[in-house]
């Protein structure tokens, strides 16, 4: 089930009220809200709710393992658990790019073997909620997280709202406030509506229309297109992915509080970024953290020297670019972000922070290489890439950019740099009108979200497939 | 939480003012947020805001100034905004539930969005609306033509037996002539061919790769016109035969590649109401049915030739069943309808005819398909779109030098799995 749809209205619809009439009985409102999440994940393929109980019984039985055996013991339970989840992963996620790649190196060797070969159905959420399991196993280890109540973990590993492509929230984020009932009398309604009506804005209204009237067709086929569509297909998928995953998240983070949960934020105009670092504190910030934490960290960080600490930078981003998909685009992509990263910080240390010293020079730098890298993100495969820039200097071809497009990807990139005082009038405004010019200001937002998706149906999310 | 108020700033502006952060929190900032001036002086502003807001005076906020209310309001607001959003746009809603799977979820949403339609129409409320999707440049459909267009005659040959074999059946000792299907002719750059790639989200990779191949092979214009999550068994959703219309007059195509039905495993409604239930003999003669509709819709419009591919196996049983269920049923449309021709394009994507993810390409073990074992993916989708260009260029003479050197670079040369 994606957001945006009627299917997930009439859930909603009955789940919200449902939820606040529950929620002065936990022991009510939990299996409700885990059998209403499990409905919500069963939507897309009921098979696969079996796969998240699992992971859920799996990484609840190692925690509390962990605590319970003596000290020699539990960095080999901790290894066997994250070999389960990342088995998991690597079967579900990763097995046929594995198998074509490993058949294909030795069939050119001239060794060819009968490699079982079979593409493995992807479920949905798999990265999201595997690493959220992860982190919760991780952290008790680690001794700053307690084992918490079976129905806890549950809920925390399959609540809707983050399920599908995040925010990814840690245990000690969520559990506590599952913990003590919700205040049903102070709801950040104005908030919630604000983030879910503008991330349904963002996405049919700025993200589908560049997708499907540039980014797709150019993508698609590059050399049907001029070089200046090729230019404009990159910036606009930087603003098309930003409008969209920044939509999944704010709309997540909406209906949370509407049910009285708090999310941390997952964007913060990213593209305003003067630096790489600062992109990624900026860009998809709850994955930023986990690999940081749990990676990047876990590598060694900056704690083992200079080199290793380039080598730890690289590493993690290229694993991140792995965990977005099983494709050499995404290896690139990861790659290219952590020998970016690294070599900034190079850059930094020789030169004493001189990047930033101008700082229009360091954004135009930094958004420029994000764009770039954003098309080995995009690229069905390595040879569009090639065949784009190729396009690109010799690209002759229809155009088929529009002033329309053209203003809605202008727009896009506006938006992040727009002071927040205006949207905090308009956020006062509104709290201060009754309930039934709200509800028309409602009405009417959701009215012409419904305009603009009919005849093709909203687009899923980019997220939503990893 | 605190509550703020309004007061009046040095400069006589309306603001509201929050008092300083719970003890505890080092900082002391005010909240100040003048509101805008949205009326000519004059006007009594108060009046008007408590007329809007009668509560208005105080708010609840969070410590970082989010206002809060109670869930009863929540509520309200969610109730009035989903009246509003149904009343105006209760074609839509029709339409989103016309889109829906059979069951109790389709039911809900037709039961209360058609009387709302009918409401709504009457009233005059459905302006917003279809002024809106005017603007857009939409038209949508609101009738089912497929549905309660009549069977169409036999033109020329006959109508082979109900579920039987694929060859007409024969009335009588003579055999009437069958009509000949349009000419075709070489296209030049003075008249090039004119191509289109329609379907639904099967075309999304291999239309522009068609679309790519034919402009580079010669004198050719080609489009691609993708609907996804459409197919034939849903005309009260998108019915094709209006796709087909439309299209027909928007790109005057002379060759049309059709691939869709990766929706259609699902039952049918017939004009009378009744369901029609997958993996019947009923289920294949009504997708004939629709499917010749459609086909004449084309070539009545001017297109000369129809090409339309069969689906290629799934790696569900029961998709791969309807699937072949679908290909018998445009076999046997392409042999009612001259000008249309029925293409299995699909071996080299396959292992021989059974569903693989893998199959062997230049020797390589090559992934043709996506992980929803109904799609091809974009390599799988490049080696039918070769094959559809060797079609185009044994029709169409399309360029055969430029042609022959794109099909050397994409053709798979041990291509069966």
């Amino acid at each position: 089930m994606i957001f945006p749809t009627l299917e997930f209205a009439l859930f909603f619809a009955v789940v919200l009220p449902v939820s606040w009439l529950l929620m002065p009985r936990p022991g009510l409102w939990k299996p409700f809200m885990i059998a209403a999440s499990y409905v919500f994940y069963a939507y897309a393929d009921w098979h696969f709710v079996f796969l998240i109980i699992g992971a859920t019984l799996w990484n609840q039985l190692f925690a509390e393992l962990l605590v319970r055996v003596p000290e020699r013991y539990r960095s080999p339970l901790l290894a066997l658990a994250l070999a389960g989840d990342l088995g998991l992963l690597g079967w579900f996620k990763y097995y046929g790019f594995f198998a074509g790649n490993v058949a294909t190196f030795f069939t050119r060797v001239g060794f060819p073997v009968p490699f079982p070969l079979l593409q493995v159905a992807l479920p949905v959420a798999i990265s999201f909620f595997t690493f959220q399991a992860m982190s919760y196993v991780i952290d008790v280890r680690r001794g700053v997280q307690k084992p918490v109540k079976l129905l806890d973990f549950a809920l925390y590993l399959c609540f809707f709202p983050h399920l599908i492509a995040g925010p990814i929230v840690r245990v000690s984020e969520l559990v506590p406030q599952f913990a003590s009932p919700r205040d049903p009398r102070k709801i950040e309604m104005v908030r919630a509506f604000g983030l879910i009506t503008g991330g349904l804005l963002k996405k049919v209204l700025i993200a589908d229309p560049i997708a499907t009237q540039l980014v797709d067709p150019v993508f698609g086929t590059p050399s049907q297109h001029s070089g200046v569509d090729v230019i404009a297909a990159v910036y606009g998928y930087a603003v098309q992915i930003y409008c969209d995953f920044s939509a999944y998240s704010d709309i997540a983070i909406g209906l949370a509080l509407l049910l009285g949960f708090q999310f941390p934020i997952n964007f913060n105009r990213p593209y305003t970024a003067v630096t790489l670092q600062d992109f990624w504190h900026r860009w998809h910030m709850s994955l930023s953290r986990w690999l940081r934490d749990y990676l990047y960290i876990g590598l060694g960080g900056n704690r083992k020297g200079t080199a290793k600490t380039y080598r730890n930078l690289f590493l993690t981003f290229l694993l991140g670019g792995l965990w977005h998909g099983a494709a050499w685009n995404f290896v690139f992509w990861g790659g290219l972000h952590g020998a970016g990263l690294a070599g900034e910080r190079w850059w930094m240390n020789k030169t004493g922070n001189k990047v930033i010293r101008y700082p229009w020079l360091g954004w135009l730098l930094t958004f420029n290489f994000v764009c770039l890298a954003w098309v080995f993100f995009r690229a069905p495969g390595l040879s569009t890439v090639s065949e784009m820039a190729g396009q690109l200097f010799s690209g002759t071809g229809q155009t088929t950019l529009t002033t329309p497009i053209l203003l809605l990807i202008g727009f896009g990139l506006i938006l992040q740099f727009l002071p927040r005082r205006p949207a905090l009038y308009v956020r006062d405004l509104f709290a201060r009108l009754g309930p039934v010019p709200q509800g028309v200001i409602l009405g009417a937002i959701l009215f012409v979200t419904g305009v603009l998706v009919t005849g093709q149906g909203v687009a899923p999310f980019i997220y939503y497939r990893f | 939480m605190v509550a703020i108020e309004e007061s009046e700033d040095t400069q006589g502006r309306r603001v509201i003012v929050a008092p300083p952060r719970p003890v505890g929190r080092q900082r002391q900032e005010r909240l100040q947020v003048p509101l805008p001036r949205l009326f000519a002086p004059g006007l009594d502003v108060g009046k008007i805001r408590s007329a809007l807001a009668p509560h208005a005076r105080t708010l609840e906020v969070t410590e970082t100034g989010s206002p809060t209310v109670p869930i009863k309001h929540v509520l309200k607001v969610m109730v009035i905004g989903f009246v509003v959003a149904c009343i105006f746009g209760a074609r839509g809603l029709v339409h989103s539930g016309q889109g829906m799977d059979i069951g109790i979820e389709r039911t809900v949403t037709l039961g209360i969005g058609q009387p709302l339609q009918a409401v709504t129409q009457a009233v005059g409320l459905t302006w917003p609306w279809d002024t809106a999707q005017h603007l857009l440049g939409r038209n949508l459909q609101t009738s089912a033509p497929l549905l309660s267009a009549p069977t169409p005659a036999p033109t020329g040959a006959p109508r082979p037996a109900v579920g039987g074999n694929t060859k007409p059946a024969v009335h009588g000792k003579t055999r009437p002539a069958a009509p000949k299907p349009p000419s075709l002719f070489v296209p030049t750059a003075h008249h090039p061919l004119r191509l289109l790639v329609a379907g639904d989200s099967l075309t999304e990779y291999i239309g522009p790769m068609v679309a790519d191949e034919a402009t580079r092979a010669g004198p050719s214009r080609a489009y691609t016109d993708t609907h996804y999550g459409t197919g034939i068994v849903r005309p009260d959703f998108v019915d094709w035969s209006v796709v087909a219309g439309q299209e027909e007059r928007e790109y005057h195509p002379n060759a049309v590649f059709v691939f869709m039905g990766g929706n259609d495993n699902q039952n049918m409604v017939a004009a009378d109401g009744h369901v029609i239930y997958t993996h019947t003999p009923a289920w294949t003669r009504e997708y004939q049915r629709r499917v010749e509709i459609v086909m004449r819709t084309w070539l009545k419009g001017g297109a000369r030739r129809v090409y339309w591919l069969a689906m290629p196996p799934a790696r569900q049983e029961s998709w791969s069943q309807t699937n072949a269920q679908i290909n018998v049923a445009l076999r046997r449309a392409a042999a009612q309808v001259p000008g249309a021709e029925y293409l299995n394009l699909l071996g080299p994507v396959t292992n021989h005819g059974k569903y693989a993810d893998f199959v062997m390409v230049n020797g390589q073990p090559t992934l043709v398909r996506t992980p929803d074992g109904i799609h091809l993916n974009t390599t799988g989708s490049q080696i039918v779109a070769t094959e559809i260009m060797g079609v185009v260029k044994r029709d169409w003479h399309l360029g055969a030098k430029a042609a022959h050197k794109q099909g050397k670079s994409t053709r798979p040369a041990g291509k069966r799995g």
